[in-house]
């Protein structure tokens, strides 16, 4: 099978993944050991913890991963429609096509996890050579303490998520109709206006998420345990949010879509966003995720900090530790939001791509090449502002939940006032900017390079 | 309103083999009408003698004024022409003329048709005249405007309030309304440049064409008839000097096909516009007032109003009368 973009980032994505899968519980596994050699060895909790909070990360990085492959592949398979209409009008089957797609996405998954294991036991080994040479907390840990055969068990997931992705990517296959390949049909283009689906288990994980979330604002009133309750609540919530993301996305989407401009260029981009609202939806998911968890312990730890200090009148309490937790967690989020940046990309690319006819056509009845670029960048902001502010608004909410359960008995007033630092809306707002420029510097480009009559006989 | 001018000779074309191969020619000022850049837009013309197929020397070398001046001359606008227009594909011995040295006008109010076979450049010769392809050697004028040495932004404005097309097939945003179909071209540019439709003429042509209980449709829930119309009036509704409509029923079954040209040809007197269709059908050639036959990227022959019958005819003896 041809290598494209598509495949391309399903391999990116799966040797990022796999380098995350043996990095984190490598140094997670290291980190263990060094603690239990110093002086809060019997500290086993802490352990517990660490284990606990490296193994969600890793689920939530190899389901990302898996929801930007099988995007890939749904893109992939879209700008082969016609390729495959001529193979089964010739007579290959359904199942013949899509077992070619299934096998791409298993040699991709098993390249790209190869890669990333060598990468990151690579990377490994430099981390703990690094940490040895500065008397870091890793101090006499050796490398190898680090891996044993359950090392590969994520790998070998992740590789399976890739094929599967692959499978469900390949679904397009059943539109690709042999009569397409005679070219007098009009073919309906695929995924457009496909509406997303959600699952009772994921409707009751979302409402039961939000229960406990909610109880645990009612009990943190009362005890700081709440917080036990409301991280469970938050992890439920989360994987309902994942299961309907196609629901949950286009529909928060749509209400953003309504307050920006959709005149003239913007009317194009908006169109184009709302039109796939499956593909859009698992396109922005990553990014979504990673805001709202980047949010989160942002507005936890600074809603923290500022209530300690009102409790404490004027005093600094605890923001060392705030510090560390945020490096902690922006690092943990880093690999996921680079996943997720790299398939929301892919997405705004392979989408121009199978759009080329219609971007062509536009520029034959009167868009200049530059306006048609800058359709392609406004697309690409819209996407990523979208994605950018549901995640934000989410991470807000859940951050300050967290910390009103946390503080609430302990406060004279039980109430936490959310807060977050006054440098990070611009800073969120430069990431988004970034994420589009991104996104948009391909396939900007690419809509400049033909003619538009070539263009639009070409495609 | 527009002046009604059934058709009007094409100037002489090709020069004699030879000249045709040398570089750029400066803009051949020795040919017919004083229309071109500097001049008024008006060119002088003469009322055809009669409907029915008429022979027109194009390949003459010497300009000719079409009709003996019997009836008498009227002013007609020039939309769209093309000056010893040359066409080169690849290079040395693999070079391929697609368009060899055409000349041809097209008037304000005319619809005129461009046949010919597949290969024949009569494609290539429309896209030189709407600017969407650069001819090697000649010249190519819009409404009096040379499109040489435009930038792309400049043509892409030209093409947006001063053009309008139609295609075969393919012609309308499948993730745009019927009516944000026909507003497009408000969309392309910003500022100043906007092409803006004439609300009045729009609603007009959209009652015409029975669009109006369609307006909120998906392009995909629409026939083909109905896409066509819907690009008719896309084409037509910014009032335009010349619409170029590429094979407008090839894609049409029979019906929807004549339907589509009866609205083009009652369409291109009231519309102040001209209409330059390409076609290879007969039956849509014999709604023009004006038959230019393309063979080997040359005009080999040119006629009057036809029925489809003679037209058909006229294309199996590859353009003989």
């Amino acid at each position: 099978m041809k290598r494209d973009s598509g495949t391309l980032t399903a391999c990116v994505v799966i040797a990022l993944s796999a380098a995350y899968a043996i990095i984190l519980p490598a140094i997670t596994r290291l980190m263990g050991t060094a603690i239990m050699g110093s002086e809060y060895g019997d500290n086993t909790s802490v352990q517990l913890v660490l284990g606990m909070l490296s193994f969600s990360f890793l689920i939530l990085a190899v389901v990302v991963a898996t929801v930007v492959v099988t995007n890939a592949y749904v893109l992939v398979t879209a700008t082969r429609t016609r390729e495959i209409a001529l193979r089964r009008l010739l007579g290959s089957s359904v199942r013949n096509e899509r077992q070619r797609i299934a096998r791409d996405g298993l040699i991709t998954g098993i390249v790209g996890a190869a890669i990333g294991v060598v990468g990151g036991v690579a990377l490994s080994a430099i981390v703990v050579a690094l940490n040895n040479g500065a008397g870091g907390a890793l101090e006499g840990v050796q490398l190898r303490e680090a891996f044993n055969p359950f090392t590969l068990v994520p790998v070998v997931a992740l590789i399976a998520c890739a094929c599967a992705a692959a499978w469900r990517g390949s679904q397009g296959v059943l539109d690709a109709h042999p009569i397409g390949a005679l070219g007098a049909a009009t073919m309906r283009e695929a995924g457009a206006d496909e509406v997303g689906t959600m699952g009772p288990l994921a409707w009751l994980a979302l409402a039961g998420g939000t229960g406990l979330l909610l109880m645990s604002l009612v009990l943190g009133l009362q005890t700081p345990y709440a917080l036990l309750i409301g991280l469970l609540g938050g992890v439920i919530g989360t994987y309902g949010f994942i299961a309907g993301a196609t629901v949950i996305l286009p529909w928060a989407f749509r209400i953003i879509d309504r307050l920006l401009p959709r005149r003239g260029y913007a009317l194009h981009a908006s169109r184009n966003m709302l039109r796939y609202p499956v593909r859009t939806a698992r396109a922005s998911l990553g990014v979504t995720i990673s805001v709202a968890l980047l949010t989160m312990f942002v507005v936890a730890t600074s809603s923290f900090e500022r209530a300690m200090y009102r409790e404490y009148e004027g005093v600094a309490v605890g923001t060392e530790l705030t510090r560390d937790v945020l490096v902690v967690a922006a690092a943990l989020i880093s690999i996921t939001a680079a996943i997720s940046v790299l398939g929301l990309a892919t997405t705004v690319n392979l989408g121009t791509r199978l759009r080329a006819r219609e971007i062509a056509l536009t520029r034959v009845l009167g868009m200049s090449s530059h306006a048609a670029s800058r359709v392609v960048l406004h697309e690409s902001a819209r996407l990523a502002v979208s994605a950018t502010a549901v995640g934000f608004i989410v991470g807000s909410i859940l951050g300050w939940i967290g910390v009103q359960a946390t503080l609430a008995s302990t406060l004279d007033n039980s109430l936490v006032v959310p807060s977050m630092p006054l440098m990070y809306p611009p800073l969120l707002l430069l990431i988004t900017a970034t994420i589009t420029i991104i996104a948009a510097v391909v396939p900007s480009r690419r809509t400049l390079r033909d003619s538009p009559m070539a263009a639009y006989a070409n495609t | 309103m527009s002046i009604r001018i059934p058709f009007f000779s094409s100037t002489p074309a090709s020069p004699p083999p030879g000249t045709s191969t040398a570089p750029r020619q400066p803009m051949a000022m020795q040919m017919m009408v004083p229309m071109t850049a500097t001049g008024p837009l008006f060119a002088t013309s003469v009322a055809p003698p009669a409907p029915g197929p008429t022979s027109v020397a194009t390949q003459s070398a010497a300009p000719t004024s079409g009709w003996a001046a019997t009836t008498p001359r009227q002013q007609v606008r020039i939309v769209a022409e093309a000056q010893q227009v040359s066409r080169v594909y690849g290079q040395g011995e693999a070079a391929v003329r697609a368009v060899d040295g055409i000349s041809v006008a097209f008037m304000q109010g005319e619809l005129a048709a461009i046949v010919g076979p597949s290969g024949s450049g009569k494609s290539t010769l429309m896209h030189l005249l709407a600017g969407l392809d650069q001819p090697t050697s000649g010249a190519t004028f819009l409404d009096g405007m040379p499109l040489a040495g435009r930038h792309e932004a400049e043509l892409a404005e030209l093409r947006r309030t001063r053009m309008g097309f139609v295609f075969q097939s393919f012609n309308l945003l499948p993730g745009l309304t019927v009516l944000e179909n026909i507003r497009l071209p408000e969309t392309l540019g910003t500022g100043a440049t906007t092409a803006t439709n004439d609300r009045a003429w729009e609603g007009e042509l959209i009652a015409r064409l029975g669009l109006l209980g369609l307006l909120e449709r998906m392009p995909h829930q629409l026939s083909g008839g109905q896409q066509q119309r819907v690009a008719i009036v896309r084409a037509l509704a910014h009032r335009p000097a010349v619409v170029f409509a590429d094979e407008p029923t090839g894609n049409l079954d029979v019906v929807s096909g004549a339907e589509v040209l009866k609205v083009l040809s009652s369409l291109a007197h009231d519309a102040g516009c001209g209409i330059v269709i390409v076609t290879h059908d007969a039956a849509a050639a014999s709604v023009a007032d004006r038959i230019l036959y393309v063979r080997d990227g040359r005009v080999v022959q040119e006629i009057g109003r036809s029925s489809a019958e003679e037209i058909a005819h006229f294309l199996v003896r590859g353009g003989a009368l």
